[in-house]
């Protein structure tokens, strides 16, 4: 025993003595998959002995509160994230040192319409990332499901149990799909067509890597995903395919300096090497597939042949999305759609299978009544709680105890809502049902 | 001095904390009491829902896994069939492997991707997610029920030999069974359902991993997630969780108060062959239970050797090079998880040695409410905690590393010492009650100082105990994932759950992360029998890990 105790105290020793002795560290928060960092860490540690890379991975949604519960000196130096909204939220809270012209000088600040970097130079373009859906190939064929081709084929009844989305509080790249369906679609329009694909969805995951995930492995058919996620699945090996939609956004993931930084300088040499060619090239390799904003590296023979191209897609998809919009109302929008499906997720798939069924025996049992019921239950369920004029979507707030009591008591309103609904709705088609009967 | 310590160490990192994250949720911005925060608590359906969520999901997980050990055990009992000392401590492998791993397992197994779920899913939809609430409460069961199964064999197994002597002098086994078996079964079954109980209330990822978010404890975590811990509502939420928590151990102990009696442990029969009927219920009994594991966690097992499982009923492909991944990349996890959990344990057991002292020392009357106040007011959950950390040690400097507090992964292992803490004075006040009285007053009789005493005399014979104790607070903190969420300050400073955690979010197969599942399973199991080769040496030590599970305050 005494053996062991010496063994124990011993081995206490040498890894404490080891972290004071560690290199500097940069820390990176980035809610950007382990395969992505692993490789970045080990390309920079490897040209830069004196620092060690660390990352701390959350949802990039969550970077306001992260950054707040922490005083200066306490936060990461670098926050590194797919989510426009994030940057321009870091800004408006002051969160953020600017980078100035430091960075990649071939890298263009603007590509067509598209701003690459922060004008004022507080945030730099990193990589590319458009959104779409992608599907398992072998999933579908074995459903004779035909692959969808854009977001309104996800509500059709024959992909009801096969979608998988994550929640735009939990996923700062499903928040951008969210919202880009908002903007391109409208307030009302696009609500409805995102509760009807939730509603076809067999479950909401926590973060957005679960959705690639999901599909790669065959549990589920088709999912919601940023681009990269992918096409790291598909270049990988496995059966997976992916097509950009519309309405979609293509966003610059970018990356940038936090104010109250441990270590600015090394935090400045990670976004550096970030920006360098060596750093651009390696968002080519299979597992993370991403398109990189130095058009030189387009020019490389090492990528697929069917690897899309910066300036081919910019081309094809012009955006509809506005960042500013989104910050705006960033919390609002996570707030109705956690109360609306996150959380009432099980009624909402019970009423989309009941619609459904009920719609299938409309077709061959035409009745008026009941398909004004119908009607009716899918006006009840598949709209936001809240107008696009309401004071909280249209002045964006600090994030304060008095703004969270205020969305807290419109989202109890909205929750108890939206289970009255669930409930007239499923009356309401059970009504249909038994008339058509 | 020792006191003063202790005094500052509790008021540090658990009283105040607590005590500031309680005042958070019932006051307002001028730190007036106000009743708005529980009014918008109350008015939202979801978080009353996850409340009744949370007690349903958590009693079900503890009640479920009862009522499948407690056949098993009576069985066993009834042939005498003894499990080996190794077997029994695989019983306490689920204290160290975190249960979102058997989640992902049984999802990948289960799910319409590959294997049994792809085979069956033109019938029926296997997948745990699918189902929803119902999943947790079936996995949080299935994973701790060999630690119900293990504490009610180990607290029954001792009067095994009487009861057969009893039985053929004519007492019935139905009647033995009832008088015998429960009454003595009752401490075991109330420990581990209890852990049960508290380990489903306070699990972040089991749930998350399987889109289940109407609990309190992702609601908390969501909530402080998206809006930071100056959210009043997490704080009320986490509130209700510690109350709820001290409430169920407060039961627990209240079950097992009775005093259990212990057969001398040189008595204890070591090695007496099996009949062939006791071996034919042994095998089919142990070897289904292990059976039925080997299937739940073949989903993680195949597809930490799995190039490419897409939709097929095996991986197509197999490599190793998983394993090298995870070695290469997270051995740094293995390490901090040896340091964190390490550092907390021991902290663990010298705290709780001093308040199993201080409750001893006390008079008759007031030990059992000390007990019980220390213990209820001890058993904060790991969400709770992290968010009264978050809110308590925003700014605050070392003053020697010149380093803020959350930024250092200092927090982390006070976190972890400070749950550890009701099971340690547990452990710690059996050990302390275990030594004879008489060897101390010989002792002083003989002119010999407190101080010499305890060294020379207390400690020596308390080493066991304190070694069992080290162990149980070491693997609680090892798989503690919810505190570890949100505390930890970067990857690097991560324990191996979390690592688990984080290479399980990958979008090219969970290759790494189901390498590094397994990798943890087969060490914890390796230094499990490392232990059981360590102590086996001394039958005593079996008696006391007996012991010390079962035996009441």
């Amino acid at each position: 025993m005494d053996r062991l105790a010496h063994f124990f105290s011993l081995a206490l020793l040498v890894i404490f003595s080891a972290d004071v002795l560690a290199l500097e560290s940069i820390v990176v928060a980035s809610s950007f998959p382990k395969e992505v960092l692993v490789a970045y860490k080990k390309a920079f540690d490897e040209r830069n002995p004196q620092y060690r890379l660390e990352f701390v991975n959350f949802p990039g949604t969550n970077i306001i509160p992260f950054l707040t519960d922490r005083t200066p000196g306490s936060r990461p130096d670098v926050f590194w994230s797919s989510s426009p909204d994030s940057f321009r939220a870091l800004l408006r809270h002051g969160l953020l040192q600017t980078i100035g012209s430091q960075g990649n000088p071939s890298i263009p600040s603007k590509i067509g319409s598209l701003n690459i970097d922060d004008p004022d130079g507080f945030y730099k373009g990193q990589a590319l990332s458009g959104y779409g859906i992608m599907w398992n190939t072998r999933y579908l064929s074995a459903r004779t499901i035909s692959p969808p081709g854009t977001w309104s084929d996800l509500v059709k009844p024959e992909l009801f149990g096969h979608v998988v989305m994550s929640s735009p509080s939990r996923s700062g790249t499903t928040h951008l799909i969210v919202e880009s369906i908002l903007q391109g679609a409208g307030w009302e329009n696009g609500w409805s067509l995102i509760i009807q694909i939730a509603g076809n969805c067999a479950t909401i995951t926590d973060r957005s890597f679960d959705v690639p995930n999901s599909i790669t492995s065959g549990r589920f058919g088709v999912g919601l995903v940023v681009d990269f996620l992918a096409l790291s699945g598909k270049y990988s090996g496995f059966p997976v395919d992916f097509t950009y939609a519309w309405p979609s956004a293509i966003t610059p993931a970018s990356i940038g300096l936090v104010t109250g930084a441990r270590n600015s300088e090394g935090g400045l040499k990670f976004i550096t090497f970030a920006l360098s060619k060596e750093g651009q090239s390696l968002l080519l390799r299979s597992e993370i597939s991403r398109l990189p904003v130095l058009p030189e590296i387009y020019a490389s023979t090492d990528r697929p042949a069917d690897y899309p191209d910066l300036f081919d897609v910019i081309k094809k998809h012009p955006s509809t999305y506005n960042p500013d919009i989104s910050e705006a109302r960033h919390l609002v929008v996570n707030a109705i759609f956690n109360q609306v499906v996150t959380f009432r997720h099980r009624e909402l798939v019970d009423v989309t299978k009941a619609i459904q069924s009920a719609e299938r025996l409309l077709i061959k049992r035409p009745h008026a009544e009941a398909g004004v019921l119908i009607d009716k239950a899918r006006a009840l369920i598949y709209r936001p709680p809240v107008s696009e004029k309401d004071e909280l979507t249209t002045s964006p707030q600090l994030q304060t105890r008095a703004h969270i009591a205020a969305i807290a008591a419109r989202e109890a309103e909205w929750a108890r809502q939206t289970s009255k609904n669930y409930v007239s709705a499923k009356k309401l088609v059970e009504q249909a049902l038994a008339m058509m009967q | 001095m020792l006191f003063a310590f202790l005094a500052i160490y509790l008021l540090t990192f658990l009283v105040l904390p607590v005590g500031t994250m309680i005042l958070q949720g019932l006051t307002n911005n001028e730190g007036k009491f106000v009743a708005d925060h529980i009014k918008l608590l109350l008015a939202n359906p979801v978080y009353v829902e996850s409340l009744l969520n949370s007690l349903g999901v958590a009693a079900g997980a503890a009640v479920l896994s009862a009522v499948a050990a407690l056949p098993i055990a009576m069985v066993l009992w009834r042939y005498h069939v003894r499990p080996s000392v190794f077997i029994e401590l695989c019983g306490f492998l689920p204290l160290f492997v975190p249960p979102f791993v058997l989640a992902l397992s049984l999802q990948i197994f289960f799910g319409r991707g590959g294997a049994l779920g792809m085979l069956f899913q033109s019938y029926c939809d296997l997948d745990p997610a699918i189902l929803g609430l119902p999943s947790v409460m079936l996995i949080e069961a299935m994973h701790y029920f060999p630690l119900v199964l293990m504490t009610l064999t180990m607290t029954t197994s001792a009067y095994n030999q009487q009861a057969k002597e009893a039985a053929s002098l004519g007492s019935g086994w139905f009647r033995l069974m009832t008088r015998v078996f429960l009454p003595l079964g009752m401490p075991g079954l109330a420990f581990g359902m209890s852990i049960t109980f508290l380990k489903t209330l306070d699990d972040l990822a089991t749930p998350l991993s399987l889109g289940v978010t109407n609990l309190l404890a992702p609601q908390a975590f969501l909530r402080v997630s998206a809006y930071g811990s100056q959210d009043p509502l997490s704080s009320l939420i986490a509130t209700l969780m510690v109350v709820i928590s001290g409430l169920a151990w407060f039961a627990s102990i209240r079950f097992v108060r009775q005093h259990v009696a212990f057969r001398n442990a040189s008595s204890v029969s070591a090695s007496v062959l099996l009949s062939k009927q006791q071996m034919i219920v042994g095998i089919t009994f142990l070897g289904g239970i292990l059976m039925l594991y080997a299937t739940a966690y073949a989903g993680v097992a195949l597809t930490s050797i799995a190039r490419i499982w897409s939709y097929t009923l095996l991986p197509e492909s197999y490599v190793l090079s998983h394993y090298l991944t995870a070695i290469h990349s997270e051995r740094g996890s293995f390490i901090n998880t040896l340091a964190y959990c390490g550092f907390a344990a021991v902290l663990d057991v010298v705290v709780g040695l001093v308040m199993a002292y201080a409750i001893d020392c006390a008079p008759p009357v007031w030990k059992r409410w000390l007990t019980w106040g220390a213990t209820g007011l001890l058993s904060v959950p790991g969400v709770a905690l992290a968010i009264a950390y978050l809110q308590f040690f925003r700014g605050i400097e070392v003053p020697l590393i010149n380093q803020a507090i959350d930024a250092s992964w200092f927090l982390l292992p006070m976190a972890f010492s400070v749950r550890g803490l009701p099971f340690a004075i547990r452990a710690c006040s059996i050990t302390l009650q275990g030594i004879p009285a008489s060897y101390v007053e010989a002792a002083n009789i003989s002119g010999r100082n407190r101080f010499r005493i305890f060294i020379k005399i207390v400690l020596p014979m308390m080493t066991v105990g304190l070694f069992v104790a080290f162990l149980l607070c070491f693997g609680l903190a090892a798989v503690d994932l919810s505190s570890a969420m949100l505390l930890i300050p970067s990857e690097t400073n991560a324990p191996v759950s979390y690592s688990i955690y984080l290479n399980m979010q990958s979008t090219t197969g969970r290759g790494a992360g189901s390498a590094l599942a397994i990798l943890s399973i087969a060490l914890v199991t390796l230094s499990l029998f490392t232990l059981l080769v360590l102590i086996r040496r001394d039958w005593k030590t079996v008696s006391s890990f007996r012991k010390f599970v079962f035996t009441g305050s």
